[in-house]
């Protein structure tokens, strides 16, 4: 039996594992392919072109605000802003509208602030603070100033000569700076990509690996789970066939789940449930059988002897001639006393022969109410109540020999209550599954527990009266139905007897 | 037929397993060497001098020419006669790149140099200039003891992986989107996350291997 469970682990195992390798090589291959479709020379080539177009193009801007500045500066009409503080000249307006969105700063020779103009401003523009902005005043040449801007400006410095200076700060235009930014980015991404694929294709694996090797020890963890609550049901079916057949009889197996392995073993403690029944039948029909040859061979050899005997006791008695009164007295009581036991024997002799010769069933259909009914005509003053079930269909049994075995155990019953004092009877019947069910109970002395077992067999009896035949035959008639009947009894209480018949089809016992 | 078949289904497995074995090349084939490897008193100091050769390979000088920083590392352990190490520095320059501006920064511990032209940062980068050590007081002048240097260079941060990573496995996202930390949970994401952690905990670094001097006493040493 291990080795179904082994197989069916080892086969749950090879399903699990088994596609891992060639979907491992797919997934690597896929991955592959992918990055490869976005990552190659072609894309490389293009993103650094695009990258050092946007620095030329950066750096051509920076160019024309420098161009733009210094001709600012070399422009006469420069003078003007300083020597009158006037309005900046609209010459010089024009040039610096060339730029888009700047602002022009005019410092004396001392780096203050003189003059400003700037063209239709969108935004703030940043502030030039005194410690950048002083130290220009000694340079003597045109140049970009670094670190003032921020990252959306460029400022150009251009000396004005006997005048000071003048700064140009230039914003760059937004969507240039973006589309350049992003464009570095991707290529930096990218760059980043190239020194990662091999990591970046691992890494998806082993997060295949981390995701699927949890779900897979689950499976085979609930497989193995699953493999035992299938074999262990198959083990105690099997452990049950062994103790069935060294003889024990009322093993039952464990049933705990409605699937089919659960069918299995309803089906299994049926089946032994049924074979017990069928043997049982068959062992009391046996003994039966055994006994009916013991009461017709004593029936046989003692009715012989019993006439030739009474014939000469009577013989004895009549032919005496004597006188002796005394003597035909004791001849007469003793011939009298013969005469009843033989009598008595005639009686042992006639139940023998009524047990032995018993005649086969005759099923014919019939309402088992109405056999109920009849016997409880039979004792009209006795406190005996009954309670019919109504759905109790007709169905094959023998009608008088049923009413015999509930004769019986009224009779017997009556006799307990007597007994006792006190007490009644009841009488049910009932439709259960495939059997009807004749219950008998009454409230008279009951049986002793140590006796119970033994009241079925022929020639035990607890009365003073009786050959001990009455149960048996009421055993031997259920059976030969193919019932059976079940005792129950507490003494000084009570005693019950379940009859079930099938109520079905003709039963097929035989002896 | 069978353990042949076994065999040759572990060997492949094995040798498909054994994917990106330890890197110790700078790239283009050529592994980053230490050369001319000298120690010397100076100011009274033990300082180490030092070149390196094939660090930057064709591959990281592109890197480093998109604005991403690189790190180079250099390494050093001065072992006494036992072998036991005495001493061990740890160096880092940060070397980047200000594509609009076209120039070079070298950022080290305490020093910040800007330049323009990749030459210059390439020889600055390469050699170690009396670096010092420690004090000669604190050795045995008579015993021997070696240097050993290691270089090494990290082309993309651990940083700069992730964010990659993150815009790789969802480009939709935008930059201060990535970089805040209050993110939706799912399934999708913690995939995402899982990656991305199976991807980052490895750092691409270059190094060279260990390059030892030979035994020198301090004693012995030319001084300055």
């Amino acid at each position: 039996m291990k080795r179904i469970r082994t197989k069916l682990i080892l086969s749950l195992l090879l399903i699990t594992f088994l596609p891992v390798f060639p979907v491992y090589y797919l997934v690597k291959s896929l991955l592959q392919r992918s990055l490869e479709v976005g990552y190659n020379e072609n894309v490389e080539g293009a993103l650094q072109a695009a990258s050092e177009l946007s620095r030329e193009l950066y750096s051509k801007y920076k160019q024309e605000t420098l161009r733009v500045t210094k001709d600012i500066a070399a422009t006469p009409a420069v003078a003007l802003v300083y020597s009158a503080k006037s309005q900046v000249p609209e010459s010089l307006l024009t040039k610096l509208s060339a730029l888009g969105e700047a602002k022009l700063d005019f410092f004396d020779a001392e780096g203050e602030l003189v003059n400003s103009a700037a063209t239709a401003l969108v935004g703030t523009f940043p502030a030039l603070y005194q410690n950048v902005v002083k130290p220009l005043a000694a340079e003597d040449s045109a140049h970009m100033v670094e670190s003032v801007g921020g990252p959306g400006f460029v400022v150009a410095f251009a000396p004005v000569p006997q005048a000071g200076f003048v700064l140009l700060t230039n914003r760059r235009p937004e969507a240039f700076r973006q589309r350049a930014e992003l464009v570095v980015k991707v290529h930096q991404m990218f760059k980043t990509l190239d020194f990662f694929e091999g990591e970046l294709t691992e890494g998806f694996v082993l997060s295949f690996f981390a995701i699927y090797v949890p779900i897979a020890l689950l499976s085979v963890a609930l497989g193995i789970y699953f493999s035992r609550k299938i074999t262990s049901p198959l083990l105690q079916l099997a452990e049950g066939t062994r103790e069935v057949a060294a003889g024990d009889w009322d093993y039952r197996v464990a049933v705990t789940t409605k699937d089919e392995i659960g069918t299995l073993g309803e089906a299994f403690n049926q089946m032994i449930s049924t074979l017990k029944e069928k043997q049982d039948q068959v062992i009391t029909l046996e003994k039966m059988a055994v006994w009916r040859e013991i009461a017709r061979v004593l029936a046989h050899e003692i009715k012989n002897p019993l006439t030739p005997i009474q014939l000469t006791v009577q013989q004895m008695k009549d032919k005496y001639a004597g006188d002796d009164q005394e003597y035909r007295k004791l001849l007469e009581e003793c011939s009298e006393i013969v005469s009843d036991e033989i009598e008595n024997l005639r009686t042992l002799v006639r139940e023998f022969s009524e047990f032995a010769r018993m005649p086969q069933l005759s099923f014919a259909s019939a309402d088992l109410n109405d056999m109920v009914q009849e016997v409880r005509k039979l004792y009209p003053n006795d406190n005996i109540a009954l309670k019919f079930d109504p759905a109790l269909p007709e169905f094959e049994f023998d009608y008088e020999k049923m009413r015999r075995v509930l004769i019986n155990l009224v009779q017997n019953g009556l006799d307990s209550i007597l007994e006792k004092g006190s007490g009644d009877i009841e009488i049910t019947t009932a439709k259960e599954g495939g059997k009807a069910i004749l219950k008998y109970s009454d409230s008279g002395s009951g049986i002793p527990e140590d006796i119970q077992q033994k009241i079925f067999e022929p020639y035990f009896s607890t009365k003073k009266s009786g050959m001990g035949l009455g149960l048996a035959i009421v055993k031997r008639i259920v059976t030969e139905h193919g019932g059976n009947i079940f005792l129950t009894s507490i003494e000084g209480q009570g005693t019950e007897f379940t009859i079930s018949l099938p109520c079905a089809a003709k039963p097929q016992i035989k002896e | 037929m069978r353990p042949f078949a076994t065999k040759v289904f572990f060997l492949f497995l094995i040798l498909n397993l054994q994917s990106h074995p330890p890197v110790v090349f700078g790239g283009d084939d050529q592994q980053i060497r230490v050369e001319n490897m000298t120690p010397q008193i100076r100011n009274g100091r033990l300082v180490v001098s030092a070149d390196f050769r094939n660090l930057f390979s064709t591959r990281i000088v592109g890197t480093i020419q998109s604005g991403l920083p690189s790190i180079v590392q250099i390494e050093i352990k001065l072992r006494n006669a036992s072998n036991k190490t005495v001493f061990r520095r740890l160096i880092s320059r940060r070397i980047s790149y200000d594509i609009w501006e076209e120039r070079y920064t070298i950022a080290g511990d305490d020093t910040v140099r800007v330049l323009t032209d990749f030459q210059a940062v390439k020889a600055q980068s390469s050699r170690l200039e009396k670096e010092a050590i420690t004090p000669p007081a604190a050795l045995d002048t008579s015993q021997p003891y070696t240097i050993e240097i290691r270089a090494g260079i990290v082309p993309i941060s651990t940083a700069q992986a992730e964010k990659v990573m993150d815009w790789l496995l969802d480009p939709n996202q935008t930059e201060e989107y990535l970089a805040s930390e209050n993110r939706a949970s799912g399934f999708e994401l913690n995939l995402n996350k899982l990656v991305s952690f199976f991807v980052s905990r490895k750092k691409s670094t270059y190094t060279s291997g260990w390059y030892k001097s030979n035994k020198f006493r301090i004693r012995d040493l030319k001084r300055e």
